[in-house]
């Protein structure tokens, strides 16, 4: 299943236009590197005062507050909340499972489309973007960019990949973590069928650095219903056992095993302090997208 | 190969519905690369408890369908199904067998109450115009609904309340009554139920008669057996006899029982026991294990302690024919025994005295013992010979008599007819002997065909054990002595006639003694006169125990039958003061108590008691006086022959089939009722078939669906 592709079928324009709309704001205080819309961990002297700390040789005497040295004769330095940008790390599952396809697009259509649109709005708020991709052993992680002028190169380096291999993708972001020095939102587009306790145990990692993460869990519907009625035979896109069977005999109880994974991941997203997405990649993506960034607008007010 | 129902043929069209199945089910597997492989292994793992109770449901499917073609092949009869046994007729005659061996129990029920159930199920098929009659049979038929009736829930309540009775199965006298009761009402059907017995299908030749006529007067005839395959074991009692009948107290009364295995397996050893008084067993003895069909003797004593009409029976350990468990006989115990002896001759000399050895013998001895002596010596003369003295005594010993008037011959010849025992002993003189040979009125009472005057050198020794007669079996033990201990100089020859048995014999073919039944009482007769002349016997050692074993021999018969057969009749005389008064019986069915039996008829002369109520097996015994000593006692017993329960085999069920008769099904399997028993297969076997095909299709079906989901 290829996913060679024009980069302009990645930006659905129903999902950007609606993407566009909400914005992708940062839930936490990101940590830029430039002014920009978004609160920055960092104390720094620009306009908005935020607290008072006292001097300390080699200060810059301009931020002395002189009115509270003539009232007590202490020495006081202003601090000013300082807005900046930040930089989403979007990574992408590229797990040769990513390949599976009910209809004519995979899962790993669907997440490039999610990283693309993501991408878009993202730059277009003058945030930076960074793509990355895991679960196929070597992980890797584009230079970062800022500038909307851009996007053309992300696109296209989304339309470039591919999806193959049988790695962990816990291990792989483990692996990326050094290059995600700042804080950040971290976006991750996975099917999570592939080591997913991997995944949870690297997640603590970026909580302590106070980066956000958002889980994108893409599956395909046959994957969420198992809609067949004839016998089948299933053969494993990572090299599982094949398996023949009639699956109309257990498909409530698939249903209700994919449910409660499901749950679970949720569940677990939640204890690590990251947002889970769901998607099922026959609905529209502009639905799941603009839910989801919505919600994020409404906790960001 | 032929088939009875060729329409069920059509059952292999079935064969498409698998076909059909199989096509259906042989569409191509769709072949799908999956990704969430993980869900798909933890749910078929999870299905993989569902499919071990689905492999537990076809394992119980499988079996309940063997459990179900094994009853097909058993092939199951259902009582109560309608239709199955009996063709529509007008006319039906339910012929069932009540002789005793349809009392023979499994345990449960027996197969009398298994015909019952038959005739149920046979009567609720029948259409209600049918006129149904009943006739049971044993030794002969006794109808019981007849004419026919339709009202069927009659001959049901009739039946109920019959019951088997002591007789022999005689199928022919049940089937000639059925047919000439069908044949009045211009055909019919008759619906023969019976355990099968061989003995009962003996007559074949009447039996095939019958079985053509039937033919020929459109009646048919269907055998219904109801025996089980299992009926086998059968132990029973045919004979129980004493050679005395008429022993005295304190005597040793030696008996003899013969018990025949008449089932087909082996017997165990039994224990055997005597009463005198029912219920309290006082002797006990073993019959050892006998093969089928094997009779093994039982010898077996007892002796009486007080006088007058009692009754012995013999009892087997019950088995599951209980009527030929037991035989009772009737004996007439004496306190004494009272022997007269006529003497031809009176000689000083007692060494050729001819009644003085033989009077010694029967008392051997003196004084006070003598007085008390069980046998009693009375010495008379030939002029004594008359009705009035015999009647006195149950043994006359004739020592030495040569010549006897015709009033004697016969005032003798009856005595011996009514019971009385009479020896004949030839004079040892030679004028003497003469007239004893040549006398004619004296060869009316012996025993013999020819007798001739003694020849020399015509003696010897008497031949050696072993002996067959009742008196000479006692030297058959060899501690009792030997007989061939005394030496013959001189004997008569004689020759016995047909009718009478020889005693002993000596070494050379010679007849000394000779014995006869006749009329109710015996004769015996000896080659030698009972003094020291011609033989030196009267001093031999084994003497007094030979007279007195030829003494009680002679005094052991009655005039009345000490057994009969069910139905038979018995009388005795009693004296003429009883004319017209009642008399009293104890039966088996009175349990001991003496019921009033009927009324003392007088008849040619004598006071006659009579009683001919004898349906019931067992003890019977007759009082003038319901408190006062018995007149008479016998036993009712079965036929001997009823007591083998072989069962007809398919040979021998071959030599009467005809297109009048025909087997249906019943519960017995081991006759040749197989023979055209898939003639009239019951419905269960349809329903059975029902069943399979559902089960198979049921099992078939998941079977399909289980292994699917692999």
């Amino acid at each position: 299943m290829s996913d060679n592709i024009p980069q302009r079928d990645l930006l659905d324009p129903d999902t950007v236009n609606r993407a566009s709309a909400l914005g992708l704001y940062a839930r936490k205080i990101v940590e830029g590197y430039k002014v920009g819309e978004h609160r920055s961990p960092l104390k720094g002297f620009a306009i908005e005062f935020a607290q008072h700390r006292e001097y300390a040789p080699g200060d810059d005497v301009r931020h002395m507050d002189w009115k509270i040295l003539g009232r007590t004769d202490r020495l006081f330095i202003k601090q000013y909340e300082q807005d900046t940008n930040y930089i989403a790390q979007i990574i992408l599952d590229n797990s040769a499972s990513m390949n599976f396809a009910s209809g004519e697009l995979s899962k790993f259509h669907s997440a490039k489309v999610i990283a693309a649109c993501l991408s878009h709005v993202i730059l277009q708020q003058r945030d930076a973007v960074s793509v990355g991709f895991i679960g196929d052993g070597s992980p890797s992680l584009l230079p970062r960019t800022d500038t909307p002028n851009r996007l053309p190169w992300v696109m296209e380096s989304l339309a470039k990949a591919q999806a193959s291999g049988n790695s962990s993708i816990g291990a792989d972001l483990l692996k990326l973590a050094p290059a995600i020095k700042r804080r950040s939102i971290i976006v991750i587009i996975s099917d999570l069928l592939q080591d997913e306790e991997s995944l949870f145990a690297a997640l603590p990692r970026f909580r302590y650095q106070d980066s956000e993460v958002i889980l994108f869990h893409v599956l395909d519907h046959a994957e969420l219903n198992l809609p067949y009625e004839d016998k089948v035979r299933f053969e494993g896109l990572e090299g599982e056992e094949a398996l023949t069977t009639l699956p109309e005999d257990f498909a409530v109880a698939y249903r209700k095993e994919v449910e409660d994974y499901c749950v679970k991941m949720r569940r677990r997203c939640e204890s690590n302090d990251a947002h889970y997405v769901l998607v099922d990649t026959s609905k529209p993506l502009s639905e799941a997208l603009g839910e989801y960034l919505s919600f994020r607008r409404r906790v960001h007010r | 190969m032929q088939f009875l129902s060729p329409i069920y043929l059509l059952g292999f069209l079935a064969i498409s519905a698998p076909i059909l199945i199989h096509l259906i089910r042989r569409r191509k597997v769709t072949v799908i690369p999956w990704a969430a492989h993980r869900f798909l292994v933890s749910v078929t793992m999870k299905l993989q408890k569902r499919k071990r109770v689905d492999d537990l449901i076809l394992l119980l499917l499988r079996c309940f369908l063997f459990i179900l073609l094994a009853l097909l092949f058993a092939r199951p009869f259902l009582l109560g199904s309608k239709g199955v046994i009996v063709d529509e007729s007008d006319t039906l005659v339910v012929l069932v067998d009540a002789s005793a061996s349809m009392g023979y129990s499994n345990g449960v029920h027996a197969r009398f109450d298994a015909a019952r159930d038959h005739v149920e199920a046979a009567l609720d098929g029948l259409s209600e115009s049918t006129a149904v009659a009943l006739i049971l049979f044993a030794d002969q038929a006794y109808p019981v609904v007849s004419p026919p009736t339709m009202e069927h829930r009659v001959i049901l309540q009739e039946l109920e309340r019959q019951s088997p009775r002591p007789g022999q199965s005689n199928v022919t006298a049940g089937l000639s009554a059925a047919l000439e009761l069908l044949v009045s009402r211009g055909g019919g059907s008759v619906l023969l139920v019976s355990d099968g017995q061989t003995v009962a299908w003996q007559d074949k030749v009447e039996l095939s008669r019958l079985i053509e006529d039937a033919e020929e007067q459109s009646v048919s005839i269907k055998i219904l057996n109801v025996a089980e395959q299992s009926d086998a074991s059968n132990l029973g009692i045919i004979a129980f006899e004493s050679s005395n009948l008429r022993p005295i107290t304190g005597q040793v009364v030696p008996l003899q029982l013969v018990v025949k295995n008449g089932g087909n397996t082996l017997s165990s050893e039994t224990r055997i026991v005597l009463e005198q008084v029912a219920g309290f067993p006082i002797v006990e003895a073993w019959v050892p294990a006998l093969q089928p069909g094997e009779a093994g003797t039982v010898p077996m004593q007892t002796t009486f302690t007080e006088s007058g009409w009692q009754c012995l029976t013999a009892r087997l350990s019950g088995d599951n024919m209980a009527a030929d468990n037991s035989r009772s006989i009737g004996l007439l115990v004496s306190k004494g025994r009272r022997v007269g002896i006529v003497e031809g001759s009176r000689n000083p000399d007692l060494n050729v005295d001819p009644g003085f050895f033989l009077s010694a013998a029967a008392v051997p001895v003196s004084g006070a013992e003598a007085r008390s002596f069980p046998v009693q010596v009375s010495l008379l003369e030939a002029s004594e010979i008359t009705h009035e003295t015999l009647s006195q005594f149950r043994v006359i010993a004739l020592a030495g008599v040569s010549t006897l008037n015709r009033a004697q011959v016969d005032a003798l010849t009856a005595f011996v007819e009514n019971g009385g025992g009479l020896w004949l002993v030839p004079p040892s003189e030679d004028a003497a002997v003469g007239q004893f040979v040549a006398s004619p009125l004296m060869r009316e009472l012996l025993p013999i065909a020819a007798i001739d005057r003694a020849k020399e050198g015509s003696g010897g020794l008497p031949a050696a054990a072993p002996y067959d007669h009742p008196i000479t079996g006692f030297w058959n033990d060899r501690q009792s002595g030997s007989l061939e201990a005394f030496y013959i100089d001189r004997m008569l020859r004689i020759e016995k006639s047909d009718t009478a048995e020889g005693v002993l014999s000596l070494s050379n073919g010679n007849l000394l003694f000779v014995a006869q039944q006749r009329g109710a009482g015996r004769v015996f007769c000896s080659a030698i006169p009972l003094d020291g002349a011609w033989t030196e016997l009267p001093l031999s050692p084994q003497f007094v125990p030979l007279v007195q074993r030829t003494l009680a021999w002679l005094s052991g018969s009655v005039d009345t039958p000490p057994a009969l057969s069910p139905g038979e009749g018995w009388r005795v005389r009693v004296p003429p003061i009883h004319v017209g008064r009642p008399f009293y019986i104890s039966t088996p069915l009175t349990e001991g108590e003496s019921k009033t039996a009927g009324l003392v008829e007088f008849q040619e002369g004598q006071a006659i008691l009579t009683y001919s109520d004898t349906r019931s097996l067992g003890r019977y015994i007759l009082y003038l006086d319901p408190d006062g000593e018995p007149v008479g006692s016998f036993g009712v017993n079965l036929d001997p022959i009823e007591s083998d329960l072989r069962q007809l085999t398919v040979s021998e069920l071959a030599e009467f089939t005809g297109s009048a008769l025909e087997m249906v099904a019943g519960s017995g399997e081991s006759t040749g009722m197989r023979a055209k028993l898939s003639a009239a297969l019951p419905e269960l076997w349809k329903i059975l078939i029902f069943f399979i095909l559902i089960t198979g299709a049921v099992e078939f079906t998941l079977a399909q669906r289980f292994s699917r989901s692999q």
